[in-house]
């Protein structure tokens, strides 16, 4: 098939039907885990009992980018956990927010520099890596000729992707030219999944016909699509060497929601305060793509959805590759995309058959199977992106994220 | 922390024997229409045999023993059945059974060094191979209450089948049809190829096979028949009947549908079709014996282990994408 990818598996959509746009709310409470971004700790640059508004600075870093803060209101608490800072404000409900700090020149007189520079203290980092923006787009200064932005969203449950592109185009076009200059490339592709009609037309529209910079390409929905690798393979056809980066060939992959996100920072000098997610599942009450204040309990916004049954599982991340949630200690951060309310699988466990469905679904064109008695290349452990497609074609039932997991933390040793 | 995914596919290991199983009992039914209940009887005591062995084994050697154990060896012994003819003794079947499921001791969580319902008929073919040539017609019934048939017993509706008259040179082209729905003379489950072409379109409906190594099996086995004919016929019959008689779809269906004794990878799952079905036509070829898929296969299960380690996939960012499901 056209536009794909090598393996991944088709699941169904069983989650939210297409329109439900996403809903906001303020909780009573936020605590911001400062350790939210790939690289490190950021240091808070407010004192217990000051008031801050919404938008605030609130941790600062030399190199990573800027927290804010979610809602406005005092600051309750500082205090360390797990060798991270946490910051506990108490929202006073009435949203006060501080000042936007927009260019104060037109975007075409400003310098790539700059529009990095206010990427990282609006805080901007990746939707699901959380790897901060700022870092990604000066590595791929200078190599990538061609921005790729994702706005497919493969997880069965997960449906805050499409929302975004299908409400808010015109700031995603123009994000994206903002991205293109701050990066220096000569192309950008829209990557959107072939069923979205409306998102696509609604993105040719505020394109253009005759743009030169900006393409918009359809790809047949598979998951795990979202993922940049198999992105890219399914764009463009090509892959990424082993233990290279994407901008190594040539390309770099941004979020849709990220692009929102630099619009916002650019145009409007607004900051990021808060995270789009789904809430979800088979169990869950009232299915909802939420925009949520950073910080967050996990608990909160399942409640905002109906709650959780006694005998559900609450599960953060993907569908087939997401982890148990702690409801009680877990905030949303900056890279929280969904949390799924199901009932737990009950796996039993069996010893691998050895039919091989795994392989032929491994995206990554590795063999799973190998993992569970470590006859595996070494070089293999550090490919798996854990998509999770074969822990869900594995018809014995086995553990293999759980394994692999293991022998990836055995390697890295 | 550990991963808990909230979905996933609904095959499950069990659903992979259990499938097999199903498609046992139209050749099955089949049989007994063309072979009488003695047919039904071999059958049932190979798969006792293997299923009671392989349980008193495991439980002797304090192994899980489970319905999977009881599904897989009762589709070897049936499998090893229907390799036989019906005019066999039944202790044929007894031995065979308990041969059939010698394999099944590496599980769970080994590899099964062969295929037991071919690694006991070739075993068996070894040894019994005057026994095992007997070949009655078709629709004449050897009555079941009989231990062992005497040459006397069956001797005025004895028969050659078309493999027997291959190995002597002569390529029948009147019968293909007959081969094809099994209305001519061979072993209990062979008979009808139309009926295990059924079972495994149905595999591979249901997922449970890949196309890959039974299309490289007939391909290769028409190629090679077709450069090398033999016999008084024309090259293009003696392809079809030996594409048509004996175990080679049984091959097709049931031992390539063995997750346990196959290469994993769809390379080296090719890789074990090509090789058998360049055996087989050898074996044939050179008349080591009339039946030359049973131990091809159980010859290339020998090598498994190895076609495994170089089918190894290649990974994501080594090369080109290449050929695949795309
Ligand atoms: S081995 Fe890794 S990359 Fe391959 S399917 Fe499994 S989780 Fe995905
Ligand atoms: S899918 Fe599961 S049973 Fe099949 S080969 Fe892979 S690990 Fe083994």
């Amino acid at each position: 098939m056209a536009n794909s990818f090598y393996g991944g598996i088709k699941i169904n959509k069983t989650g939210l039907s297409h329109g439900v746009s996403p809903k906001v709310f303020t909780p009573a409470a936020v605590a911001i885990n400062a350790y939210q971004q790939a690289g490190g700790d950021t240091a808070p640059c407010i004192k217990e009992g000051e008031y801050v508004k919404k938008g605030q600075v609130i941790a600062v870093s030399e190199r990573l980018a800027y927290l804010h803060a979610p809602v406005s209101g005092t600051v309750v608490r500082l205090l360390m956990k797990d060798n991270s800072h946490y910051i506990v404000i108490k929202s006073d409900k009435t949203e006060t927010c501080a000042p936007a700090v927009p260019f104060s020149k037109p975007i075409s007189e400003i310098t790539p520099e700059e529009i990095t520079e206010k990427i990282r203290t609006m805080g901007v980092v990746g939707t699901f890596s959380g790897f901060p923006t700022h870092v990604k787009i000066i590595a791929s200064r200078g190599k990538a000729f061609c921005l790729v932005i994702n706005c497919v969203q493969s997880d069965p449950y997960g449906s805050f992707v499409r929302e975004i592109v299908k409400e808010h185009p015109k700031e995603l076009v123009y994000g994206a030219r903002i991205l293109a200059k701050a990066i220096g490339v000569k192309q950008v592709i829209f990557a959107l999944e072939n069923n979205e009609r409306k998102s696509f037309a609604a993105l040719k529209s505020v394109i253009g016909e005759k743009d030169k910079l900006i393409s918009v390409a359809r790809l047949a929905p598979k998951y795990p699509l979202g993922e940049e690798r198999n992105l890219l393979c399914a764009v463009i056809k090509k892959e990424v060497p082993a233990g290279r980066a994407t901008h190594d060939i040539g390309y770099t992959v941004f979020s849709a929601e990220t692009v929102l996100r630099i619009y916002k920072a650019c145009a409007e000098g607004v900051p990021v305060t808060d995270k789009y997610l789904t809430v979800s599942g088979k169990k869950c009450v009232s299915p909802a793509n939420l925009i949520v204040p950073i910080g967050t309990s996990l608990r909160t916004v399942a409640e905002q959805c109906g709650g959780v049954p006694e005998d559900a599982l609450c599960v953060y991340g993907g569908a087939v590759n997401g982890k148990a949630a702690d409801l009680e200690n877990g905030c949303v951060t900056k890279s929280t995309s969904q949390l799924i309310i199901t009932q737990p699988l009950n796996k039993k466990t069996q010893a691998c058959i050895m039919c091989g469905k795994c392989i032929t679904h491994c995206p990554m064109r590795i063999a799973p199977h190998t993992f569970i008695d470590g006859s595996h290349r070494p070089a293999w452990a550090k490919l798996c992106d854990m998509c999770g497609c074969c822990e869900y074609i594995c018809p014995s039932e086995i553990k293999l994220l759980d394994i692999i997991d293991k022998r990836k933390k055995e390697e890295s040793k | 922390m550990t991963y808990t995914p909230t979905l996933r596919d609904k095959t499950t290991a069990l659903s992979f024997a259990a499938d097999r199983c199903v498609i046992l009992l139209l050749p099955l039914i089949w049989s007994v229409y063309a072979y009488g209940w003695r047919a039904l009887f071999i059958t049932l005591i190979s798969v006792i045999f293997s299923v009671a062995f392989a349980f008193g084994a495991k439980a002797v050697l304090k192994q899980k023993a489970d319905l999977f154990t009881l599904l897989d060896t009762a589709v070897s012994g049936a499998v090893f059945a229907f390799t036989l003819p019906v005019s066999v003794p039944y202790y044929i079947p007894m031995l065979g059974g308990v041969l059939a499921a010698v394999p099944s001791l590496w599980l769970p969580g080994g590899r099964k060094p062969f295929f037991g319902g071919f690694f006991a008929a070739a075993a068996v073919r070894t040894f019994f191979s005057k026994l095992l040539s007997r070949a009655t017609q078709a629709f004449v019934y050897v009555s079941p209450f009989i231990f062992n048939p005497t040459e006397a017993d069956i001797n005025s509706f004895r028969t050659y089948t078309p493999l027997q008259l291959l190995a002597q040179g002569k390529v029948s082209s009147g019968t293909l049809w007959d081969q094809f729905y099994g209305t001519i003379s061979g072993n209990i489950g062979e008979i009808s190829f139309m009926l295990l072409l059924l079972g495994c379109i149905f595999l591979l409906v249901r997922k449970k096979m890949r196309l890959h190594a039974p299309v490289a099996f007939a391909f290769v086995l028409c190629l090679v028949t077709l450069i090398f004919p033999k016999g008084d016929n024309e090259a293009i019959f003696f392809m079809l009947v030996s594409l048509l008689s004996g175990g080679v779809m049984l091959t097709a269906v049931f031992a390539f549908s063995d997750t346990y004794s196959m290469p994993v990878t769809d390379t080296g799952k090719i890789a074990f079709a090509v090789g058998t079905a360049a055996l087989t036509v050898l074996i044939r070829y050179l008349g080591i014996a009339e039946e030359g898929v049973y131990a091809a296969v159980v010859i290339m299960g020998a090598i498994t282990p190895i076609i495994d380690r170089y089918t190894l996939p290649v990974a994501y960012g080594r090369t080109k994408v290449k050929g695949g499901k795309k």
